[in-house]
Protein backbone atom coordinates (compact mmCIF):
# COMPACT_ATOMS: atom_id res chain seq x y z
CA UNK A 1 0.00 0.00 0.00
CA UNK A 2 1.62 3.38 -0.84
CA UNK A 3 -0.65 5.55 1.51
CA UNK A 4 1.01 5.38 5.25
CA UNK A 5 3.38 2.44 4.55
CA UNK A 6 5.62 2.67 7.59
CA UNK A 7 7.24 -1.48 7.18
CA UNK A 8 10.08 0.70 4.66
CA UNK A 9 12.94 2.10 6.12
CA UNK A 10 12.29 5.20 4.33
CA UNK A 11 10.95 7.49 6.47
CA UNK A 12 9.06 9.61 4.56
CA UNK A 13 5.90 8.38 2.79
CA UNK A 14 3.07 9.66 0.88
CA UNK A 15 0.60 10.13 3.62
CA UNK A 16 3.35 12.98 4.66
CA UNK A 17 4.70 14.02 1.56
CA UNK A 18 1.07 15.20 0.05
CA UNK A 19 0.35 17.56 2.82
CA UNK A 20 3.85 18.76 2.92
CA UNK A 21 4.25 19.63 -0.55
CA UNK A 22 0.77 20.81 -1.63
CA UNK A 23 0.37 22.95 1.59
CA UNK A 24 4.02 24.14 0.42
CA UNK A 25 3.15 25.09 -3.08
CA UNK A 26 -0.06 26.82 -1.89
CA UNK A 27 0.97 28.85 0.56
CA UNK A 28 4.48 29.76 -1.40
CA UNK A 29 2.19 30.86 -4.38
CA UNK A 30 0.04 32.74 -2.54
CA UNK A 31 1.88 34.53 -0.17
CA UNK A 32 1.76 38.52 -1.17
CA UNK A 33 4.04 39.57 -4.13
CA UNK A 34 3.92 42.63 -6.59
CA UNK A 35 2.82 40.17 -9.21
CA UNK A 36 -0.99 39.64 -9.04
CA UNK A 37 -1.66 36.48 -8.69
CA UNK A 38 -4.94 34.13 -10.21
CA UNK A 39 -8.07 33.54 -8.02
CA UNK A 40 -8.20 30.27 -9.93
CA UNK A 41 -4.82 28.78 -9.33
CA UNK A 42 -4.60 29.88 -5.75
CA UNK A 43 -8.06 28.55 -4.48
CA UNK A 44 -6.79 25.11 -6.79
CA UNK A 45 -3.88 25.40 -4.17
CA UNK A 46 -5.52 25.67 -1.15
CA UNK A 47 -7.98 23.11 -1.95
CA UNK A 48 -5.32 20.91 -2.49
CA UNK A 49 -3.70 21.81 0.78
CA UNK A 50 -6.88 21.06 2.66
CA UNK A 51 -6.96 17.50 0.83
CA UNK A 52 -3.48 16.82 1.58
CA UNK A 53 -3.99 17.78 5.73
CA UNK A 54 -7.30 15.51 5.20
CA UNK A 55 -4.92 12.56 3.66
CA UNK A 56 -2.36 12.64 6.36
CA UNK A 57 -5.77 12.96 9.14
CA UNK A 58 -7.38 9.83 7.52
CA UNK A 59 -4.44 7.71 6.40
CA UNK A 60 -1.11 8.63 8.19
CA UNK A 61 -1.89 7.58 11.33
CA UNK A 62 -3.41 4.09 11.03
CA UNK A 63 -7.00 4.79 12.76
CA UNK A 64 -9.96 3.49 11.88
CA UNK A 65 -12.47 5.52 11.55
CA UNK A 66 -16.52 4.93 12.48
CA UNK A 67 -18.88 7.38 11.00
CA UNK A 68 -19.84 9.37 14.50
CA UNK A 69 -20.77 13.20 15.13
CA UNK A 70 -17.77 13.20 17.43
CA UNK A 71 -15.37 12.14 13.77
CA UNK A 72 -17.04 14.61 11.58
CA UNK A 73 -16.92 17.58 13.87
CA UNK A 74 -13.03 16.98 14.45
CA UNK A 75 -12.74 16.55 10.58
CA UNK A 76 -15.03 19.39 10.31
CA UNK A 77 -13.07 21.84 13.16
CA UNK A 78 -9.58 20.69 12.22
CA UNK A 79 -9.67 21.43 8.30
CA UNK A 80 -11.65 24.95 9.29
CA UNK A 81 -8.69 25.97 11.52
CA UNK A 82 -5.90 24.78 8.58
CA UNK A 83 -8.30 26.75 5.87
CA UNK A 84 -8.94 30.17 6.97
CA UNK A 85 -5.15 29.59 8.64
CA UNK A 86 -3.72 29.34 5.29
CA UNK A 87 -5.94 31.71 4.80
CA UNK A 88 -4.87 34.38 7.39
CA UNK A 89 -0.86 34.44 6.41
CA UNK A 90 -1.57 34.80 2.43
CA UNK A 91 -4.10 37.68 3.22
CA UNK A 92 -2.51 40.81 2.10
CA UNK A 93 -5.75 43.37 3.97
CA UNK A 94 -4.98 43.04 7.20
CA UNK A 95 -8.40 43.18 8.53
CA UNK A 96 -9.55 41.00 6.31
CA UNK A 97 -6.62 38.65 8.23
CA UNK A 98 -7.68 39.59 11.84
CA UNK A 99 -11.37 38.43 10.52
CA UNK A 100 -9.71 34.85 9.36
CA UNK A 101 -7.99 34.74 12.15
CA UNK A 102 -10.85 34.93 14.34
CA UNK A 103 -12.37 31.71 12.15
CA UNK A 104 -9.62 30.03 13.42
CA UNK A 105 -9.81 30.62 17.07
CA UNK A 106 -13.56 29.60 16.59
CA UNK A 107 -12.50 26.13 15.33
CA UNK A 108 -9.74 26.18 18.00
CA UNK A 109 -12.19 26.01 20.42
CA UNK A 110 -14.80 23.77 18.52
CA UNK A 111 -11.86 21.36 19.46
CA UNK A 112 -11.41 22.38 23.24
CA UNK A 113 -14.71 21.45 23.50
CA UNK A 114 -14.50 17.92 21.86
CA UNK A 115 -11.46 17.33 24.14
CA UNK A 116 -13.92 18.57 27.20
CA UNK A 117 -12.70 21.66 28.44
CA UNK A 118 -15.62 23.86 28.04
CA UNK A 119 -14.06 26.27 30.11
CA UNK A 120 -11.59 26.99 28.35
CA UNK A 121 -13.55 27.18 25.08
CA UNK A 122 -15.39 30.03 26.69
CA UNK A 123 -12.04 31.60 28.03
CA UNK A 124 -10.36 31.98 24.73
CA UNK A 125 -13.49 32.85 22.81
CA UNK A 126 -14.07 35.79 25.53
CA UNK A 127 -10.21 36.95 25.84
CA UNK A 128 -9.45 36.14 21.63
CA UNK A 129 -12.37 38.05 20.57
CA UNK A 130 -11.59 41.06 22.50
CA UNK A 131 -7.98 40.86 21.33
CA UNK A 132 -9.06 41.08 18.01
CA UNK A 133 -11.47 43.60 18.50
CA UNK A 134 -8.66 45.94 19.50
CA UNK A 135 -6.44 44.50 17.10
CA UNK A 136 -9.09 45.80 14.25
CA UNK A 137 -9.28 49.05 15.87
CA UNK A 138 -5.52 49.46 15.20
CA UNK A 139 -5.64 48.14 11.79
CA UNK A 140 -8.22 50.90 10.73
CA UNK A 141 -6.50 53.72 13.03
CA UNK A 142 -2.96 52.69 10.94
CA UNK A 143 -3.50 51.28 8.06
CA UNK A 144 -3.90 53.27 4.75
CA UNK A 145 -6.87 53.07 1.78
CA UNK A 146 -5.97 52.19 -1.57
CA UNK A 147 -2.70 51.14 -3.08
CA UNK A 148 0.23 49.45 -2.51
CA UNK A 149 2.27 49.40 0.00
CA UNK A 150 5.63 47.64 1.31
CA UNK A 151 3.87 46.35 4.36
CA UNK A 152 0.76 44.57 2.89
CA UNK A 153 2.03 43.42 -0.77
CA UNK A 154 5.38 42.32 -0.60
CA UNK A 155 7.20 39.10 1.26
CA UNK A 156 10.25 38.63 3.07
CA UNK A 157 12.00 35.69 1.73
CA UNK A 158 8.58 33.14 0.66
CA UNK A 159 9.66 30.13 -0.70
CA UNK A 160 12.84 29.91 2.16
CA UNK A 161 9.77 30.92 4.69
CA UNK A 162 7.38 28.32 3.13
CA UNK A 163 9.79 25.65 2.80
CA UNK A 164 11.15 25.85 6.56
CA UNK A 165 7.72 26.20 7.61
CA UNK A 166 6.60 22.67 5.64
CA UNK A 167 9.95 20.93 6.58
CA UNK A 168 9.35 21.84 10.24
CA UNK A 169 5.50 20.55 9.45
CA UNK A 170 6.93 17.49 8.09
CA UNK A 171 9.06 16.26 10.61
CA UNK A 172 6.53 16.65 13.34
CA UNK A 173 3.92 14.29 11.14
CA UNK A 174 6.59 12.14 10.72
CA UNK A 175 7.23 11.64 14.38
CA UNK A 176 3.70 10.96 15.06
CA UNK A 177 3.32 8.54 12.46
CA UNK A 178 6.17 6.57 14.26
CA UNK A 179 5.18 6.96 17.56
CA UNK A 180 1.13 6.47 16.88
CA UNK A 181 1.01 3.82 14.18
CA UNK A 182 -0.59 1.03 15.61
CA UNK A 183 -2.62 -1.12 12.93
CA UNK A 184 0.26 -3.92 12.73
CA UNK A 185 0.19 -4.21 16.25
CA UNK A 186 -3.89 -4.72 16.03
CA UNK A 187 -3.34 -7.23 13.39
CA UNK A 188 -1.06 -9.30 15.11
CA UNK A 189 -3.06 -8.89 18.57
CA UNK A 190 -5.55 -10.41 16.53
CA UNK A 191 -3.52 -13.42 14.81
CA UNK A 192 -2.06 -13.84 18.22
CA UNK A 193 -5.95 -14.22 19.59
CA UNK A 194 -6.92 -16.64 16.46
CA UNK A 195 -3.85 -18.81 17.20
CA UNK A 196 -4.72 -18.84 21.18
CA UNK A 197 -7.92 -20.09 20.85
CA UNK A 198 -7.41 -22.46 18.07
CA UNK A 199 -8.45 -26.05 18.00
CA UNK A 200 -6.08 -27.20 15.58
CA UNK A 201 -2.68 -25.80 14.37
CA UNK A 202 -2.79 -23.76 11.06
CA UNK A 203 -1.02 -25.21 7.95
CA UNK A 204 0.71 -21.94 7.87
CA UNK A 205 2.46 -22.26 10.88
CA UNK A 206 3.53 -25.66 10.18
CA UNK A 207 5.65 -23.74 7.36
CA UNK A 208 8.74 -22.79 8.12
CA UNK A 209 9.53 -20.25 6.22
CA UNK A 210 6.50 -18.14 7.59
CA UNK A 211 6.20 -19.34 10.93
CA UNK A 212 9.56 -17.52 10.84
CA UNK A 213 8.34 -14.22 9.17
CA UNK A 214 5.42 -14.10 11.88
CA UNK A 215 7.97 -14.46 15.06
CA UNK A 216 9.88 -12.05 13.37
CA UNK A 217 6.79 -9.72 12.75
CA UNK A 218 5.95 -9.94 16.58
CA UNK A 219 9.21 -9.51 18.01
CA UNK A 220 9.92 -6.14 15.77
CA UNK A 221 6.50 -4.83 16.58
CA UNK A 222 6.85 -5.77 20.41
CA UNK A 223 10.20 -3.64 20.39
CA UNK A 224 8.83 -0.95 18.25
CA UNK A 225 5.89 -0.63 21.22
CA UNK A 226 8.28 -0.45 23.76
CA UNK A 227 9.17 -3.46 24.62
CA UNK A 228 12.05 -4.34 27.49
CA UNK A 229 11.42 -0.73 28.70
CA UNK A 230 8.74 -1.64 30.87
CA UNK A 231 7.55 -4.38 33.30
CA UNK A 232 5.15 -6.85 31.77
CA UNK A 233 2.79 -8.41 34.16
CA UNK A 234 2.80 -12.10 33.24
CA UNK A 235 -0.89 -13.33 32.33
CA UNK A 236 -1.56 -16.42 33.81
CA UNK A 237 -4.83 -17.84 33.68
CA UNK A 238 -6.16 -21.75 33.62
CA UNK A 239 -2.38 -23.44 32.92
CA UNK A 240 0.60 -22.34 34.87
CA UNK A 241 3.19 -21.71 32.54
CA UNK A 242 6.24 -23.37 33.30
CA UNK A 243 8.89 -20.35 33.26
CA UNK A 244 7.11 -17.30 34.77
CA UNK A 245 9.29 -15.02 33.45
CA UNK A 246 10.90 -16.37 30.33
CA UNK A 247 10.23 -14.66 26.76
CA UNK A 248 7.03 -15.97 25.20
CA UNK A 249 8.34 -15.39 21.95
CA UNK A 250 11.57 -17.32 22.45
CA UNK A 251 8.55 -20.23 23.78
CA UNK A 252 6.80 -19.13 20.68
CA UNK A 253 10.01 -20.25 18.67
CA UNK A 254 10.21 -23.17 20.61
CA UNK A 255 6.81 -24.92 20.27
CA UNK A 256 7.10 -24.19 16.52
CA UNK A 257 10.50 -26.14 16.13
CA UNK A 258 12.02 -23.19 14.83
CA UNK A 259 15.53 -23.51 16.57
CA UNK A 260 18.02 -24.95 14.67
CA UNK A 261 18.54 -28.44 16.77
CA UNK A 262 21.22 -28.81 18.79
CA UNK A 263 22.38 -31.93 18.17
CA UNK A 264 21.95 -33.82 15.07
CA UNK A 265 18.28 -35.89 14.68
CA UNK A 266 19.03 -39.02 13.93
CA UNK A 267 15.66 -39.79 12.81
CA UNK A 268 15.61 -37.42 10.55
CA UNK A 269 11.84 -36.57 11.55
CA UNK A 270 10.91 -33.39 12.89
CA UNK A 271 9.37 -33.17 16.51
CA UNK A 272 5.87 -32.87 16.14
CA UNK A 273 4.59 -29.40 17.09
CA UNK A 274 2.91 -29.05 20.77
CA UNK A 275 -0.31 -27.33 20.49
CA UNK A 276 -0.84 -26.91 24.12
CA UNK A 277 2.77 -24.76 23.96
CA UNK A 278 1.62 -22.70 21.06
CA UNK A 279 -1.39 -21.75 22.45
CA UNK A 280 0.26 -20.94 26.06
CA UNK A 281 2.54 -19.17 24.33
CA UNK A 282 0.36 -17.08 22.12
CA UNK A 283 -1.85 -16.18 24.96
CA UNK A 284 1.19 -14.69 26.43
CA UNK A 285 2.27 -12.60 23.18
CA UNK A 286 -1.42 -11.51 22.71
CA UNK A 287 -1.40 -10.27 26.44
CA UNK A 288 2.06 -8.44 25.98
CA UNK A 289 0.70 -6.91 23.09
CA UNK A 290 -2.24 -5.43 24.65
CA UNK A 291 -0.63 -4.66 27.29
CA UNK A 292 1.77 -2.33 25.86
CA UNK A 293 -0.86 -1.04 23.65
CA UNK A 294 -2.80 0.42 25.75
CA UNK A 295 0.23 1.72 27.70
CA UNK A 296 1.28 3.41 24.85
CA UNK A 297 -2.84 4.55 24.16
CA UNK A 298 -2.51 5.93 27.94
CA UNK A 299 -5.42 3.68 28.74
CA UNK A 300 -3.10 2.02 31.42
CA UNK A 301 -0.60 3.27 33.79
CA UNK A 302 2.58 1.35 33.92
CA UNK A 303 2.98 2.10 37.45
CA UNK A 304 1.76 -0.09 40.08
CA UNK A 305 -0.48 3.04 41.33
CA UNK A 306 -2.18 5.61 40.19
CA UNK A 307 -3.18 8.91 40.73
CA UNK A 308 -6.55 9.88 39.93
CA UNK A 309 -8.81 12.97 39.89
CA UNK A 310 -11.81 12.58 41.94
CA UNK A 311 -15.04 14.38 40.55
CA UNK A 312 -14.05 17.92 42.39
CA UNK A 313 -10.33 17.78 41.33
CA UNK A 314 -9.27 16.14 44.40
CA UNK A 315 -5.90 13.96 43.99
CA UNK A 316 -6.47 10.42 45.02
CA UNK A 317 -3.89 6.95 44.65
CA UNK A 318 -5.87 4.26 43.24
CA UNK A 319 -4.23 0.90 42.19
CA UNK A 320 -3.70 0.55 38.65
CA UNK A 321 -5.43 -2.21 36.65
CA UNK A 322 -2.53 -3.97 35.19
CA UNK A 323 -5.31 -6.06 32.86
CA UNK A 324 -5.91 -4.38 29.41
CA UNK A 325 -8.87 -5.75 28.68
CA UNK A 326 -10.74 -4.17 32.03
CA UNK A 327 -8.56 -0.85 31.38
CA UNK A 328 -10.69 1.94 30.25
CA UNK A 329 -10.42 5.31 29.29
CA UNK A 330 -8.79 7.97 32.18
CA UNK A 331 -11.88 10.46 32.40
CA UNK A 332 -11.85 13.75 32.69
CA UNK A 333 -14.37 14.89 35.74
CA UNK A 334 -17.72 15.58 34.74
CA UNK A 335 -17.59 19.31 36.41
CA UNK A 336 -14.66 20.95 34.56
CA UNK A 337 -15.00 24.39 35.90
CA UNK A 338 -15.54 23.82 39.52
CA UNK A 339 -12.42 20.71 39.29
CA UNK A 340 -10.20 23.64 37.04
CA UNK A 341 -10.66 26.09 39.73
CA UNK A 342 -10.09 23.64 42.75
CA UNK A 343 -6.86 22.54 40.74
CA UNK A 344 -6.01 26.17 40.37
CA UNK A 345 -6.18 27.19 43.62
CA UNK A 346 -4.67 24.10 45.23
CA UNK A 347 -1.77 22.66 43.19
CA UNK A 348 -1.01 25.75 40.93
CA UNK A 349 -1.40 28.67 43.43
CA UNK A 350 2.04 30.19 43.57
CA UNK A 351 1.88 30.02 39.41
CA UNK A 352 -1.61 31.76 39.42
CA UNK A 353 -0.62 34.87 41.58
CA UNK A 354 2.25 34.87 39.42
CA UNK A 355 0.20 34.99 36.36
CA UNK A 356 -1.94 38.26 37.75
CA UNK A 357 1.32 39.93 38.69
CA UNK A 358 2.13 39.06 35.13
CA UNK A 359 -1.00 41.06 33.66
CA UNK A 360 -0.89 43.68 36.21
CA UNK A 361 2.86 44.49 35.19
CA UNK A 362 1.25 44.29 31.53
CA UNK A 363 -1.16 46.51 31.58
CA UNK A 364 1.23 49.47 33.40
CA UNK A 365 4.06 48.44 30.91
CA UNK A 366 1.37 48.93 27.83
CA UNK A 367 0.29 52.32 29.31
CA UNK A 368 4.19 53.19 30.08
CA UNK A 369 4.88 52.60 25.98
CA UNK A 370 1.77 53.97 24.26
CA UNK A 371 0.49 56.16 26.58
CA UNK A 372 2.65 59.29 26.34
CA UNK A 373 2.84 61.37 23.06
CA UNK A 374 3.30 64.47 21.48
CA UNK A 375 0.41 66.47 21.12
CA UNK A 376 -1.79 66.43 18.06
CA UNK A 377 -0.15 62.90 16.56
CA UNK A 378 -1.95 59.74 16.35
CA UNK B 1 -12.83 8.70 21.21
CA UNK B 2 -10.65 10.61 18.66
CA UNK B 3 -6.29 9.29 19.64
CA UNK B 4 -4.14 12.38 20.78
CA UNK B 5 -2.16 11.88 17.74
CA UNK B 6 -5.14 13.39 15.40
CA UNK B 7 -5.55 16.83 17.60
CA UNK B 8 -1.19 16.82 17.76
CA UNK B 9 -1.34 16.68 14.08
CA UNK B 10 -3.62 19.59 13.84
CA UNK B 11 -1.60 21.62 16.38
CA UNK B 12 1.44 20.98 14.46
CA UNK B 13 -0.57 22.35 11.12
CA UNK B 14 -1.32 25.68 12.64
CA UNK B 15 2.03 25.89 14.70
CA UNK B 16 3.63 25.47 11.47
CA UNK B 17 1.40 28.03 9.51
CA UNK B 18 1.64 30.63 12.14
CA UNK B 19 5.50 30.25 11.82
CA UNK B 20 5.59 30.60 7.95
CA UNK B 21 3.46 34.05 8.19
CA UNK B 22 5.66 35.18 11.21
CA UNK B 23 8.71 34.45 8.99
CA UNK B 24 7.27 35.75 5.38
CA UNK B 25 4.86 38.76 5.98
CA UNK B 26 5.95 42.03 6.40
CA UNK B 27 3.02 43.66 8.52
CA UNK B 28 3.62 44.22 12.33
CA UNK B 29 -0.23 43.52 13.03
CA UNK B 30 0.01 40.48 11.25
CA UNK B 31 3.24 38.98 12.65
CA UNK B 32 1.43 39.37 15.89
CA UNK B 33 -1.85 37.75 14.63
CA UNK B 34 0.45 35.01 13.40
CA UNK B 35 2.41 34.64 16.81
CA UNK B 36 -0.98 34.14 18.32
CA UNK B 37 -1.59 31.41 16.15
CA UNK B 38 1.44 29.85 16.99
CA UNK B 39 0.27 29.57 20.66
CA UNK B 40 -3.43 29.04 19.48
CA UNK B 41 -1.61 25.25 18.12
CA UNK B 42 0.62 24.54 21.15
CA UNK B 43 -2.59 25.36 23.33
CA UNK B 44 -4.61 22.53 21.06
CA UNK B 45 -1.96 20.44 21.91
CA UNK B 46 -1.51 20.79 25.80
CA UNK B 47 -5.75 20.71 26.33
CA UNK B 48 -5.33 17.45 24.13
CA UNK B 49 -2.65 15.55 26.17
CA UNK B 50 -4.76 16.90 29.37
CA UNK B 51 -7.61 14.76 28.20
CA UNK B 52 -5.12 11.61 27.26
CA UNK B 53 -3.69 11.39 30.62
CA UNK B 54 -6.65 12.43 32.35
CA UNK B 55 -6.04 15.31 34.27
CA UNK B 56 -6.46 19.07 34.18
CA UNK B 57 -2.99 20.10 34.06
CA UNK B 58 -3.04 20.72 30.59
CA UNK B 59 -5.86 22.72 30.88
CA UNK B 60 -4.44 24.79 33.71
CA UNK B 61 -0.69 25.05 31.67
CA UNK B 62 -3.17 26.68 28.42
CA UNK B 63 -4.91 29.11 30.86
CA UNK B 64 -1.77 30.52 31.43
CA UNK B 65 -0.80 30.36 28.09
CA UNK B 66 -3.86 32.43 27.27
CA UNK B 67 -2.71 34.82 30.08
CA UNK B 68 0.26 35.42 28.73
CA UNK B 69 -0.96 36.00 25.08
CA UNK B 70 -2.88 38.56 26.62
CA UNK B 71 -0.07 40.67 28.36
CA UNK B 72 1.94 39.94 25.25
CA UNK B 73 -1.00 41.54 22.98
CA UNK B 74 -1.19 44.23 25.21
CA UNK B 75 2.21 45.00 24.68
CA UNK B 76 2.74 44.15 21.36
CA UNK B 77 -0.04 46.33 20.29
CA UNK B 78 2.24 49.14 22.94
CA UNK B 79 4.85 48.83 20.72
CA UNK B 80 3.24 48.51 17.16
CA UNK B 81 1.88 52.07 18.30
CA UNK B 82 5.34 53.41 18.72
CA UNK B 83 7.09 51.94 16.07
CA UNK B 84 4.26 53.57 14.20
CA UNK B 85 4.23 56.79 15.12
CA UNK B 86 8.62 56.72 14.42
CA UNK B 87 8.22 55.57 10.77
CA UNK B 88 4.44 56.33 10.00
CA UNK B 89 4.81 52.45 8.54
CA UNK B 90 3.92 49.08 9.68
CA UNK B 91 6.61 48.15 7.53
CA UNK B 92 9.11 45.79 10.02
CA UNK B 93 11.66 46.21 6.73
CA UNK B 94 11.49 49.92 7.93
CA UNK B 95 13.68 48.74 10.96
CA UNK B 96 16.17 46.44 9.29
CA UNK B 97 18.59 49.02 10.22
CA UNK B 98 18.48 46.95 13.34
CA UNK B 99 20.30 43.73 10.92
CA UNK B 100 23.33 42.17 12.48
CA UNK B 101 26.74 43.73 11.55
CA UNK B 102 27.92 42.69 7.58
CA UNK B 103 24.80 41.82 6.66
CA UNK B 104 23.53 43.09 3.12
CA UNK B 105 20.37 45.41 3.20
CA UNK B 106 17.40 43.50 1.56
CA UNK B 107 16.28 46.32 -1.49
CA UNK B 108 12.78 45.65 -2.93
CA UNK B 109 13.78 46.03 -6.42
CA UNK B 110 10.36 44.09 -7.86
CA UNK B 111 8.19 47.42 -8.87
CA UNK B 112 4.38 47.29 -8.06
CA UNK B 113 2.08 47.12 -11.26
CA UNK B 114 0.58 50.18 -12.53
CA UNK B 115 -2.68 49.91 -11.44
CA UNK B 116 -4.83 53.11 -10.60
CA UNK B 117 -5.78 53.29 -7.45
CA UNK B 118 -9.53 53.21 -6.93
CA UNK B 119 -11.68 56.13 -6.61
CA UNK B 120 -12.38 57.49 -2.95
CA UNK B 121 -15.49 57.08 -1.56
CA UNK B 122 -18.20 59.10 -2.66
CA UNK B 123 -18.64 61.58 0.60
CA UNK B 124 -21.46 63.90 1.61
CA UNK B 125 -21.23 67.80 1.00
CA UNK B 126 -21.19 70.31 3.85
CA UNK B 127 -24.20 71.25 4.80
CA UNK B 128 -26.04 74.17 4.72
CA UNK B 129 -24.26 75.19 1.38
CA UNK B 130 -26.03 74.61 -1.88
CA UNK B 131 -23.85 71.67 -3.78
CA UNK B 132 -22.80 73.26 -7.72
CA UNK B 133 -24.41 71.91 -10.37
CA UNK B 134 -21.96 72.14 -13.06
CA UNK B 135 -24.62 72.65 -16.56
CA UNK B 136 -27.83 72.89 -15.44
CA UNK B 137 -30.00 75.38 -14.84
CA UNK B 138 -31.62 76.45 -11.74
CA UNK B 139 -34.81 77.85 -10.83
CA UNK B 140 -33.48 80.79 -9.43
Amino acid sequence: MLLGNTNSDFPLNWAVLFPVITGFLAVWYLLPTPRPRSLVHGTLGVLAAIAGLGTFLFAGLGGDWPFNPEVILFYAFSLMAFTFGILMIVQRNPARSALFFSVVVLSVCGLFLLLAAPFLMAATIIIYAGAIIVTFLFVIMLSHQGGFSDANDRSREPSLAAAVGFLLLGTMLVVLQRVYWTREADDLIKQCDHLANATALDDSLREQGRARLFVADVRRVREKLGHGKLDIPTHVDGKQRREIDSDPVGDLEEALNLNPPTWPSTSGQEMPISLEEVKSAARQIHFELTYLKAVREGRISPAAEVVELSPYGQSKTVAASADPAKAEIKRLPNANIAALGRVLFTDHLIAIELGGTLLLVATIGAIAIAGSRPEKTV
Amino acid sequence: MIPVSYYLAVGAGLFALGLIGFLARRNLIVMFLCAEMMLQGVGLNFVAFSRHHGNLHGQVFTLFIITVAACEAGLALAFILLLYRRKKTLDVSAWQDLREQGLEPTVDDEPFPDIAPEEPSPTLPVAGREPERKGEHTHA
